[in-house]
């Protein structure tokens, strides 16, 4: 027992060891060859500690008032107070919180269920493909954002129900790619060459098809991230995601209204300026991937 | 081409007929908050004025039956009345289409030509200043989300002109001026997306048709530029950035809703979401089948559009 978990253990390290310089150099590469690219990962990476780490990083609980209403930003907030008199920059690193859970699980799951779908669709073709297309017209016929609003309108407002309505947006979008992906990499002549060696339909999907679709769908998957926390700010903004007193970007921007924009510039514009980033981020780092991974795939 | 429209035809009535069964499914998903929302104005709920509601809406017959009765009524144009609103649903969407539609008409109207525009310039000047312009443009265009662009214009508005546009709707027949001024902002922002999206694709099209041997042929058979780039290479760039107009016309219905919103102007996008936040199901019902209808028939004339435009994709449909 000992010594076979011993020796498992020991040719994962050896398979480590062989993989880790083979990913270093590919990193290297994609710093060298995507500066802004890079410079948009390290955006990322530092949403998502201020968000896995913001009961220790925001000064104030999100929901306290902690000052005075309309305060400017200065020593005492750096970004001021809302209309509450609660802390904007606390509230932002609160906010980092959901737009990141929703972001991350929203597309990720949107993404992996839609292009599961679009695979088997693509790779087995007849009825099924023929079933799959005509799904994905149906829902696509539909904008993302109205059915996003429909969703969390028939099951209510939270934050479970949008990150529902954001699985849903991204899964014939996703589908739709992974097929035609699917498509073309299971008419390739390697794919025949290991049908005709007898590989059965799972052993294809698995071995050939999937790790080719991949790469592109990693593409899908940062993008998909900057698309689902905008749809969340967005219907944030609208009054209709996240109950109000939970900081989400989106809903902070919505709920100091227009009439003070001019005066308190700051309540809306300091989480404006984070949601921007974190999509801009999200956005530019799917684009230089794909630039990396295969230039063909510029639209 | 006569096989091309049968086709794309059948094939968007099938996507509407999914698109009613997946909004009857949802209406059906929480059937008890349907019908507290219908009573929400009533001082109080007893357990038999729910009863008498789901008789009254048929929500007590078999799911079959219902969906029949829901498909006889849609074919006959009857979209119940609004719980909030308490009017007929088709009386609200064609009081408040005409805002949404000119938004976004106009929205159209400046994006392709414009979107056109910067992205064939960006690709005959490549590398050159207005090229990094049009690109920088792009990407903002693209990433920022619309009410964050929509602040940040009112802000400046406010704050660095002290202008604000007029908040109280004015229609454009009878106040032309008016209704311009309050139209002017939100159509930008609106457009702004589609104008980044329509210049990127319009860019890297044209790139790869210049690289094109008939377009070597036409200039070095002395066509000037203007007519090489518009005739031989711009026609032949076109198909794929009237297919991506088709897809951009469903992101306009978002930003839509959004730019309503920032700016007042009670159009679908404002009743849409006083719908669902007041869970008025004929209402949001109503407004999602109708954009549904008017997004599948613009794409459906968009696609032909793309096959007058592309015999190849014509004859790919026989």
């Amino acid at each position: 027992m000992t010594t076979s978990t011993q020796a498992k253990g020991a040719s994962d390290a050896s398979a480590g060891a062989a993989a880790i310089p083979a990913a270093r150099s590919a990193i290297v590469k994609f710093m060298k060859r995507q500066p802004a690219g890079t410079a948009c990962f390290l955006v990322i990476v530092a949403w998502s500690l201020v968000a896995i780490f913001a009961p220790f990083l925001a000064p104030h609980p999100q929901k306290e008032f902690v000052g005075n209403p309309f305060v400017p930003p200065g020593s005492q907030f750096p970004l001021g107070t809302d209309q509450f008199g609660r802390d904007v920059f606390s509230r932002i690193i609160w906010g980092a919180r959901v737009s990141m859970y929703v972001g991350v699980f929203g597309a990720f799951s949107g993404v992996t269920i839609g292009a599961s779908i679009g695979i088997i669709a693509g790779y087995v073709r007849g009825a099924v493909d023929v079933v799959v297309v005509r799904m994905i017209d149906g829902l696509q016929s539909i904008p993302a954002l109205v059915f996003a609003l429909v969703i969390v309108g028939s099951f209510g407002a939270s934050l479970q129900n949008v990150l529902l309505g954001i699985v849903i947006i991204y899964i014939p979008t996703s589908a739709r790619i992974a097929r035609i992906l699917a498509q073309s990499i299971g008419s390739r002549p390697f794919v025949e060459a290991a049908r005709s060696c007898g590989a059965g339909p799972f052993r294809i999907l698995a071995l050939h098809i999937v790790p080719n679709v991949f790469p592109p769908m990693l593409v899908m998957y940062s993008l998909a991230v900057g698309g689902a926390i905008v749809v969340e700010a967005t219907l944030s903004f609208l009054g209709v995601g996240i109950p109000a007193d939970v900081a989400s970007w989106g809903g902070m921007i919505q709920a100091s209204g227009i009439q003070t924009l001019a005066s308190s510039w700051w309540i809306m514009l300091a989480p404006g300026a984070a949601i921007a980033s974190a999509v801009y981020s999200f956005n530019l780092f799917g684009d230089a991937l794909r630039d990396q991974l295969d230039p063909r795939l510029r639209v | 081409m006569a096989r091309l429209v049968l086709r794309r035809f059948l094939s968007s009535i099938v996507a509407l007929v999914l698109l009613a069964v997946v909004v009857f499914s949802l209406l059906r998903a929480s059937p008890g908050s349907f019908a507290y929302a219908a009573l929400a104005s009533e001082p109080r709920i007893t357990e038999e004025m729910v009863k008498n509601l789901e008789r009254q809406y048929g929500l007590d017959q078999p799911i079959v039956v219902q969906l029949g009765r829901f498909a006889r009524e849609l074919s006959s144009g009857d979209l119940g009345n609004s719980f909030y609103f308490r009017s007929p649903v088709s009386e609200i969407i064609a009081a408040r289409m005409r805002i949404t539609i000119e938004l976004m008409t106009g929205a159209l109207l400046l994006a392709i030509p414009a979107g056109i525009l910067l992205g064939v310039i960006s690709a005959t000047r490549r590398n050159s200043l207005i090229d990094y312009a049009a690109r920088g443009m792009a990407i903002t265009g693209i990433c920022t989300p619309q009410f964050v662009l929509g602040i940040i214009v009112l802000f400046v508005l406010l704050r660095f002109f002290n202008y604000s546009p007029p908040f109280s709707y004015a229609s454009l027949f009878e106040d032309p001026w008016t209704n311009l001024q309050q139209f002017l902002w939100p159509v930008i922002i609106l457009a702004l997306g589609p104008t980044a999206a329509i210049s990127r694709l319009t860019r890297s099209q044209m790139l790869e048709v210049l690289r094109e041997d008939y377009v070597r042929t036409a200039t070095a058979k002395g066509l000037p530029p203007r007519v090489v780039i518009l005739r031989h290479a711009l026609r032949n760039a076109l198909p794929p950035v009237v297919a991506l107009i088709a897809s951009t016309v469903g992101t306009l219905i978002g930003g839509a809703v959004v730019v309503e919103r920032l700016f007042s102007l009670p159009g679908m996008g404002m009743a849409l979401i006083s719908g669902v936040a007041y869970y008025d199901y004929p209402l949001v019902q109503g407004i999602v089948l109708f954009v549904g209808l008017g997004f599948v028939v613009v794409s459906l004339a968009l696609d032909i559009f793309v096959g007058w435009l592309d015999p190849r994709i014509r004859d790919a449909a026989r």
